[in-house]
């Protein structure tokens, strides 16, 4: 049992030790470091001229910079997620390696075991770095000090972008072990990634108005109930749609709920805010057990998508043949 | 961890070890496979593609589950006791492959680590193993870098890591030169021979199990068609197919000779050959021929058996099984 253990182990930590020293994946966590913490720059800049402003739709100006840091994340850390996993099965399997390592006393759940986890700490440090430094120049620039609660919130957000990231290495890592060559796994995996990032909120409401009839912009009036109900129907089908992103909840959670369809301009020319809804992690407006009550669902969803991936790969790898 | 097992006894023992693919199990890979290896043998698997080779190696190791029969390989059952067996054995199997962002050492290095072997220990062993296959100046290169050849030879280093009492080789010659071939089969002999490894190994080049194997398996479409030596194949292949002999005899006309001998019953068939005479024989006709052309007053100057190679023992059993 022991030996089991340490098996898993040592398959982990050379997993890790590949990642760290794979000139691709430098490549592309530079890319994703450079991204953050320009970001993380211009927030600070803009958080340092926002206080003449003022509070924008209820939101503080650290609150707006993280939001914006989210949905920077939420496109490029899922790329970083699959670079990181795309080849993790079929490199090994198409190379013969692991041939050979089975060949040895490890079984195939070690295997497996092994190497997801080695992904897993790699990812964990990755968002760690990224994350952290990119907030640090963040705050460093602004100048701002920011509380022990808010402390709290960052390193929920640090777990949040893992396991949303997390979800997108289990989608590569499942795609590299149903596929037959590294480049299968890797077009496979962007395709999914532009379809969840890019397209499914397209696709969504698309398939929504069709569902719910065609409605033009013009038709919708808020003196109309009916086509006011028409039109949140449109919403709450398409909502459905996006949920099976990823991205959709770790925005949620991050930024709060997704405004949908057309908001009506106040007269003041902001879009018509709803102070007492919350905007996110960031909104220190509510508590932190608030947020979380609000949001469970989208947690459990963003902790439940990776394991299902995970599992299928897991189901998928012990049941191949590896040629000898 | 390995069980004790005395010279001559065996080491690798299947009784009706079979191994059917398909969703309705059609496909027949490995049929009633009854095969034992005794402890310090090299025993040599030979058959033609698809034969059923790499599948029973893949059983005997654990990598597939038989569908019918059972096996023992250093004494542990090859469905309850796989992770035994693999730390009992080493595998070369084909194809392989290694990380080859790593070094010989370092690849090495990790498969040590998968085993009970101390550091001090793995590192020694590694230096050893790298200067036993003829790579020690290759220890820090990556392995990407290497030769055919040399993978082979490291793949029989990270086979040996763990000190095994039995060895797997799948085809470990081929693709490299005859001079890397040759260092192959020399490092194969010289294991049996000095460490005692008893090894299993599977090939296409009839000339190579001649060479360095002490018995030979014959497998045909997962059927196991001979068991024996060099010798015992050959003697089963003649009582099939007879033996052909080449007969010079003096003071007789060759056509005198082929009328004589045609009346023999032990005389499959007699023709003449560039003034010689070339006859088919049952098993032990020699003495018989000898005395007939001695009583028609010939004197047999040549009576020779022209020998099989073992590539034509080889397709003459494939040929019988068809």
């Amino acid at each position: 049992m022991k030996r089991n253990i340490e098996n898993v182990f040592v398959i982990a930590q050379k997993e890790f030790a590949d990642s760290l020293w794979s000139p691709r994946f430098y490549l592309i966590l530079g890319v994703f470091m450079i991204a953050l913490l320009v970001n993380g720059y211009q927030a600070g800049q803009n958080i340092s001229g926002m206080p003449r402003m003022g509070d924008f739709g209820g939101l503080s100006p650290l609150t707006m910079g993280f939001m914006s840091f989210a949905s920077q994340m939420s496109m490029l850390g899922s790329l970083t997620a699959i670079i990181l996993g795309f080849d993790a099965i079929v490199k090994e399997r198409k190379s013969g390696s692991l041939n050979v390592l089975l060949t040895h006393p490890v079984y195939r759940d070690q295997v497996i075991t092994g190497k997801l986890i080695g992904m897993m700490i790699m990812l964990g440090l990755v968002v760690f770095i990224a994350v952290g430094a990119s907030m640090g120049v963040m705050l460093g620039v602004s100048g701002i000090t920011i509380s022990a609660e808010f402390i709290g919130r960052i390193i929920v957000f640090i777990i949040l972008a893992f396991l949303f990231m997390l979800s997108y290495l289990a989608l590569s890592v499942a795609l590299s072990t149903f596929t037959k060559e590294s480049s299968d796994s890797l077009i496979y995996s962007i395709v999914v990634w532009l379809v969840l990032g890019l397209l499914l909120s397209t696709i969504a409401y698309t398939a929504a108005g069709i569902i719910t009839g065609e409605q033009k912009m013009f038709e919708v009036s808020s003196d109309d109930p009916s086509s006011m109900e028409k039109m949140e129907k449109r919403d709450k089908i398409a909502q459905n749609i996006m949920s099976i992103s990823p991205s959709i909840h770790f925005i949620e959670l991050v930024t709060g709920p997704q405004k949908s369809g057309i908001q009506f301009i106040a007269p003041g020319g902001r879009p018509d805010e709803t102070p007492s809804e919350m905007q996110g992690l960031f909104d220190t407006g509510f508590t932190f057990g608030y947020w979380l009550e609000q949001n469970w669902v989208n947690l459990i969803v963003l902790m439940v998508i990776p394991v299902i991936l995970l599992l299928m790969s897991y189901m998928a790898f012990m049941r191949q043949d590896i040629t000898l | 961890m390995n069980k004790e097992i005395s010279q001559n006894e065996n080491i690798i023992e299947t009784i009706n070890l079979t191994k059917r693919f398909g969703k309705k199990n059609e496909v027949v890979a490995v049929d009633s496979l009854n095969l034992s290896v005794k402890k310090g043998e090299v025993f040599g698997f030979v058959g033609p593609n698809g034969a059923g080779k790499t599948t029973t190696m893949k059983m005997l190791i654990g990598l597939l589950e038989p569908t019918g029969g059972s096996g023992k390989v250093a004494g542990f059952d090859i469905v309850r006791e796989v992770i035994k067996i693999r730390e009992a054995t080493g595998v070369l199997p084909e194809p392989a492959g290694y990380y080859d962002n790593l070094t010989a050492r370092q690849n090495l290095r990790f498969y040590a680590k998968l085993y009970d072997i101390d550091e001090k220990t793995r590192e020694k062993r590694i230096v050893d193993l790298l200067e036993l296959v003829g790579l020690s100046r290759a220890i820090d290169q990556r392995t990407g870098g290497f030769s055919t050849g040399m993978r082979k030879r490291f793949g029989l280093a990270q086979a040996l890591i763990n000190e095994p009492g039995v060895l797997f080789l799948d085809e470990p010659t081929s693709g490299i030169d005859p001079l890397g071939a040759q260092m192959m089969r020399d490092l194969i002999k010289k294991l049996s021979k000095e460490k005692g490894v008893t090894v299993f190994l599977s090939s296409h080049s009839m000339a190579e199990v001649e060479e360095i194997c002490d018995r030979i398996g014959v497998i045909s479409r997962g059927k196991l068609l001979a068991v024996g030596t060099v010798e015992e194949l050959r003697d089963k292949v003649r009582e099939k197919v007879g033996i052909r002999y080449a007969l010079e005899v003096q003071n007789l006309p060759v056509q005198r000779v082929i009328e004589g001998l045609k009346r023999l019953k032990c005389v499959r068939s007699v023709e003449p050959v560039n003034g010689h005479v070339s006859l088919l024989t049952d098993l032990g006709a020699r003495m018989e021929i000898a005395m007939e052309v001695n009583l028609m007053g010939g004197v047999i100057s040549r009576f020779e058996e022209e020998r099989m190679d073992l590539q034509r023992v080889f397709l003459k059993l494939i040929e019988e099984m068809a």
